[in-house]
């Protein structure tokens, strides 16, 4: 009987036993007899073809069997036979093909970029937050560029107003969600590539867990709550977020916590610690943007990732671009790292993700207005009670959908205030009920009424309870 | 007994301690970790570095001699502790599991990779592999005392 000394791992397979008694002559009788006695272990003491695989050494007392007599190796029971895991790995070499060394020749050729930095490029995995107008250049050079894997997050679909900036998408897309028309063209772009999509909102809960599936995080997105999710997130797990940002004629870009020699550079709060007042800055959808804008900006963007990803050249980390459109005037503005930073600064109270959006103070920024929802209009409509309905919309979402509302567009509103009657209920709606809250906002602040109410969730709620048949837009 | 673990636990001083020896070296470098296992969660205790012994690139690949993990096994039995698993690093690389570390996994271990970023630490995660033959994230949970 020869004393079998079973790994940690295998053990699972022999009753958590560590140590068997085997009877027999030779090392083949014995895993022979072991086999048997265990079936699950047969797969890692033979091959297919009966041999040792080569993960696997089996010693007897202090000497390996490949330098005795392999199978045929005999053995008593004095010996302790050992059966030793090959325990080994690394990473995987990146090679090309021949149609992946021709599409990307043209940086190869460059001496300082070379073909080193093109398969830092394939083994990299980068997360894009937001396919629009920045998302769009971004993702297009990005894939283009032959980084190996590119995830993308969004929960937008396509709409004929994104089409005047986001080039990763024509009037085929319109009202195809944005991820997966971008993986369409990507993947059309560049064959050699992985394209991963989200189809969904980055929010507190999943951030942190899509994040760390990916080295570089590009932040191309249009609001605060989502800007400074993405920093914290990043900073928070680690890692480096490219950063740029659009607003009518202005665009921004930055590499934020950055690691150089084993320190990390500046984030978002070193630049700005706390969202600026809402409704202070609007977003593209309502302030407006120069379609070209994005295309500049989510280019140096690209150039940065990048740059992050394969060394080459002197990162924007510690520095914020600017670039005056109207002006063509670019600056760059030094950012250093601040003590009073509420994630890393000297005494960090930001430890885990928080809620954005009230941090950003959405929803809060203007004065509540009384409101009803869906189903109370509905029981106004059912009931005896008199009532007028005021649609704010414009003549063509009118045209479009209506449920009875006297139209009187917001802009012309305290023009015609006069059509609105003082002595009952007055619902006020929208699409989505932003337009109608300011409607009545200024025909409180302006005439005094006292006897308007806005339709909670707009139009779109009521068709969705009430009405779904009828299209909604 | 079908062991699942939920959560692979590390001190983050122990971390520290593998970091103090792993940060700056130009090869990929490897060790064991020891510790107690229940049903749910592995307790990493302490940690045992070896050599890397690859014949190939080192900075590439990693082995351990055979010699060095019959050690880890005495060395944890002796201080009744469990070999939960193997930690290695990727240098420049993420603390994701390639095909090579794939290929050359075994069940029941705890595949910790350590991700360098030009010399220094950038990620660690924990893998285990599946009955088919995939790599599956474990929670590893970085403990502050």
């Amino acid at each position: 009987m020869a004393t079998v000394f079973i790994p940690s791992p295998l053990r699972k397979f022999t009753e958590n036993v560590s140590k068997i008694e085997v009877d027999a002559h030779t090392i083949g009788e014995l895993l022979d007899t072991m086999s048997k006695k265990y079936p699950e272990l047969k797969k890692y003491l033979f091959t297919p073809e009966g041999k040792t695989p080569s993960f696997i050494n089996i010693f007897v007392d202090d000497d390996d069997i490949r330098n005795l007599e392999m199978e045929n190796t005999h053995i008593s029971s004095k010996n302790l036979i050992s059966i030793v895991p090959a325990i080994a790995g690394g990473i995987d070499d990146v090679t090309f093909s021949k149609a992946e060394l021709a599409r990307y020749n043209r940086h190869i050729i460059i001496p300082e970029f070379g073909l080193e930095a093109q398969k830092k490029l394939k083994s990299a995995r980068v997360l894009v937050v937001g396919s629009g107008g920045l998302g769009s250049p971004l993702l297009l050079y990005l894939a283009a560029a032959g980084v190996g894997t590119i995830g993308i997050v969004d929960f937008d679909i396509v709409e004929d107003s994104n089409l005047h900036r986001q080039v990763l998408f024509g009037v085929d897309e319109i009202g195809l969600s944005k991820v997966e028309a971008a993986k369409k063209r990507l993947e059309g772009i560049n064959p050699y590539i992985t394209i991963e999509v989200y189809n969904e909102k980055l929010t507190s809960g999943n951030a942190l867990e899509l994040i760390s599936q990916y080295d570089v995080i590009a932040d191309g997105t249009d609001n605060f709550p989502t800007r400074y999710l993405v920093n914290d997130a990043c900073v928070l797990s680690d890692k480096i977020n490219v950063y740029a940002s659009i607003f009518q004629f202005e665009g921004q870009v930055s590499v934020f916590n950055y690691l150089n020699d084993g320190v990390r550079g500046p984030n978002y709060r070193d630049l700005y610690e706390t969202p600026p007042p809402a409704g202070l800055v609007p977003s593209c959808a309502e302030g407006g943007v120069l379609g070209v804008l994005p295309g500049i900006i989510g280019s140096l963007q690209a150039l940065e990732v990048i740059k992050v990803i394969t060394g080459v050249g002197e990162v924007l980390s510690g520095k914020l671009y600017t670039f005056d459109a109207l002006e063509f005037q670019s600056r760059t503005f030094k950012v250093g790292r601040k003590e009073s930073n509420p994630l890393n600064g000297a005494n960090p109270t930001i430890t885990a993700l928080i809620d954005y959006e009230q941090f950003c103070n959405i929803g809060n920024e203007e004065r509540q207005v009384k409101e009803i929802d869906a189903d109370d209009l509905s029981a106004l409509m059912e009931g005896e009670e008199k009532f007028q309905l005021i649609d704010v919309r414009e003549q063509y979402e009118f045209d479009l959908v209506n449920i009875g509302g006297e139209l009187i567009p917001l802009g012309t509103i305290l023009d015609h205030s006069k059509k609105i009657q003082r002595d009952k209920k007055v619902i006020v709606y929208c699409k989505m009920g932003g337009r109608s809250a300011k409607a009545i906002r200024d025909l409180e602040d302006r005439f005094g009424f006292q006897n308007l109410y806005n339709l909670k969730g707009g139009i779109i709620d009521y068709l969705k309870e009430y009405e779904p048949d009828l299209e909604a837009y | 007994m079908n062991i699942t673990v939920l959560m692979v636990y590390l001190e983050e001083k122990t971390l520290g301690e593998i970091l103090k020896l792993v940060e700056k070296i130009p090869e990929e470098t490897c060790g064991f970790m020891l510790g107690t296992a229940n049903k749910n969660d592995k307790n990493i205790l302490t940690f045992i570095a070896v050599k890397n012994v690859s014949k190939k690139n080192k900075t590439q690949r990693y082995e351990i001699s055979p010699k060095d993990y019959l050690m880890a096994e005495n060395t944890a039995s002796e201080n009744k502790m469990v070999l939960l698993g193997i930690y290695h690093t990727h240098l420049n690389w993420p603390a994701i599991p390639s095909e090579t570390d794939r290929l050359a996994a075994f069940p029941n271990l705890s595949y910790i990779i350590i991700s360098l970023k030009d010399h220094f630490f950038s990620d660690i995660k924990s893998w285990k592999l599946t009955e088919g033959f995939t790599f599956k994230e474990e929670k590893l949970v970085l403990n502050k005392i």
